[in-house]
């Protein structure tokens, strides 16, 4: 899959080093995955994913206090990442220190 | 909205290009928009690829990551790789994960291959194991530093003071009996009167490393302390000379305790602190027990070979250095006692030629001289 929105992370993980190691690994996953629907994304991240509306997953780092949002468009094979803070859904990312 | 698409170079056209993706997000396929959506997203990708900071990740961290995702444990990792033992090392990083191990785990879990087989750091068994050790030993020498500091310091704060051994004269009587006759007496002899003989002789019995060391053996104390648990008779002491004239000269009369042995050992630095090795020969030479009622080699000299020390033949300054570590099982004027005196004084002279002190024939010719004495 093709991401974007990657510039919200790589500040989170300067300012969350222990965050780190999960998020390159969830983002190295995401980069390699071939999703052509919503049940490609639950078998592959299903403890943690939730369906949001069509087209829209949360991923939930509860480890982290985070969450990632995911727009995914099938068919280009784009997903649009959004970093939102756990407890208040929002996104947020100058409140998840 | 422009049919133009600006090239993105800057965190502006960056931050409008991601904007302009979140607007198309829901294109119709086969649309204007569509089209435009997957250019922008190969573009903005492309910027965020090269300004990403991110770094492959470990492949230890992605399959942690993948069993936190999917819900999977420890046992659900053993049942792919086939055996617990072989998930724990993987999990600790213990060993690498194998080409057949990363096959079943991308194909039952998933997981990228690529990611998998990328290179990582294993930590081997012998370095664990070295650093361990390594960890324990600092700990087990700082503990033994404070205890033997503290041991030390406790010990040491009432003890005689050394200062005036430099000028100490042993006195010539040392015991009368109720009538005041004089039962006990020492001849004090000054060290240029004392034959090299007898100082190599003593040397060889009692403190072969003597002008080495700062007061004290650690070698010959521990060599002591296990014969003393191994063997069942004959304890052995392990002090050097400086021990022994300590003990004599400023802790005589006190048992032989541990605290007693401690307190040898802080006297017996501070005596090589303050004196040379020649002064602290003339007067352990001078101190020495010598069995009955006889102190110091000028007196043993005499009453047993009617001799000054500098007339004895190596046979007999061997025999003399014998005599300290038992003084009244190997004394001459009882009888029974000659045999193993005389082993004794052979076992001395063979350690002087061993030490180098005398020649091999030099100590052959004196082992079978006869013990003679008491004349």
């Amino acid at each position: 899959m093709r991401i974007v929105g990657l510039k919200d992370i790589d500040a989170f993980c300067a300012r969350r080093r222990s965050a780190e190691p999960d998020l390159r690994a969830l983002l190295a996953m995401m980069l390699h995955a071939e999703w052509s629907n919503m049940s490609d994304v639950k078998r592959q991240f299903g403890e943690i994913a939730s369906v949001a509306a069509p087209g829209h997953v949360r991923l939930e780092l509860a480890q982290h206090g985070i969450a990632i949002d995911l727009n995914l468009n099938f068919r280009v094979g784009l997903v649009r990442l959004r970093l939102a803070d756990l407890k208040t859904g929002k996104e947020t990312l100058r409140r998840t220190r | 909205m422009s049919n133009f698409i600006k090239p993105i170079r800057t965190s502006a056209d960056h931050a409008a290009a991601l904007e302009e993706i979140d607007r198309l997000f829901g294109a119709a396929p086969g649309s204007p928009e569509m089209d435009r959506l997957e250019v922008l997203a190969v573009l903005v990708a492309e910027y965020e690829r090269a300004n990403h900071t991110g770094a492959v990740p470990d492949p230890v961290d992605v399959l942690n990551f993948a069993m936190t995702a999917q819900g999977r444990s420890q046992a659900d990792l053993a049942n792919v790789l086939g055996s617990r033992s072989r998930a724990t090392e993987v999990l600790k990083r213990q060993r690498k994960l194998s080409a057949s191990m990363i096959e079943k785990l991308s194909r039952a879990w998933n997981i990228p291959a690529a990611l998998l087989a990328a290179s990582y750091r294993v930590h081997s068994p012998l370095r664990r194991i070295v650093t361990k050790g390594a960890v324990a030993l600092a700990i087990i020498l700082a503990l033994g530093a404070g205890v033997v500091g503290t041991t030390f310091f406790v010990y040491g704060r009432d003890l005689p003071s050394t200062a005036n051994l430099a000028d100490y004269h042993s006195s010539a009587v040392i015991k009368m009996d109720d009538v005041g006759k004089v039962v006990a007496y020492r001849k004090p002899i000054a060290l240029n009167e004392i034959p090299p003989e007898i100082i190599k002789a003593f040397i060889a019995a009692e403190d072969q490393d003597f002008y080495n060391h700062a007061g004290y053996s650690l070698t010959a104390m521990a060599r002591a302390a296990s014969h003393n648990i191994l063997a069942s008779r004959g304890r052995q002491g392990g002090s050097t000379i400086t021990q022994q004239l300590a003990k004599n000269l400023l802790l005589s009369g006190q048992d032989r305790t541990m605290s007693r042995k401690i307190k040898e050992v802080i006297l017996a630095r501070r005596i090589e602190q303050s004196l040379p090795k020649e002064r602290i020969l003339e007067l352990y030479l001078n101190e020495i027990y010598f069995g009955g009622n006889l102190y110091g080699i000028g007196t043993a000299s005499f009453y047993y070979f009617g001799k000054e020390p500098r007339d004895l033949t190596v046979a007999e300054a061997a025999y003399l250095a014998a005599l300290p570590k038992a003084p009244n099982v190997y004394r001459l004027d009882v009888p029974e006692n000659r045999e193993r005196a005389k082993e004794r004084r052979d076992w001395v002279l063979a350690r002087m030629a061993a030490d180098g002190l005398i020649t091999a024939t030099a100590a052959h010719f004196a082992q079978a001289e006869p013990l003679g004495g008491l004349k």
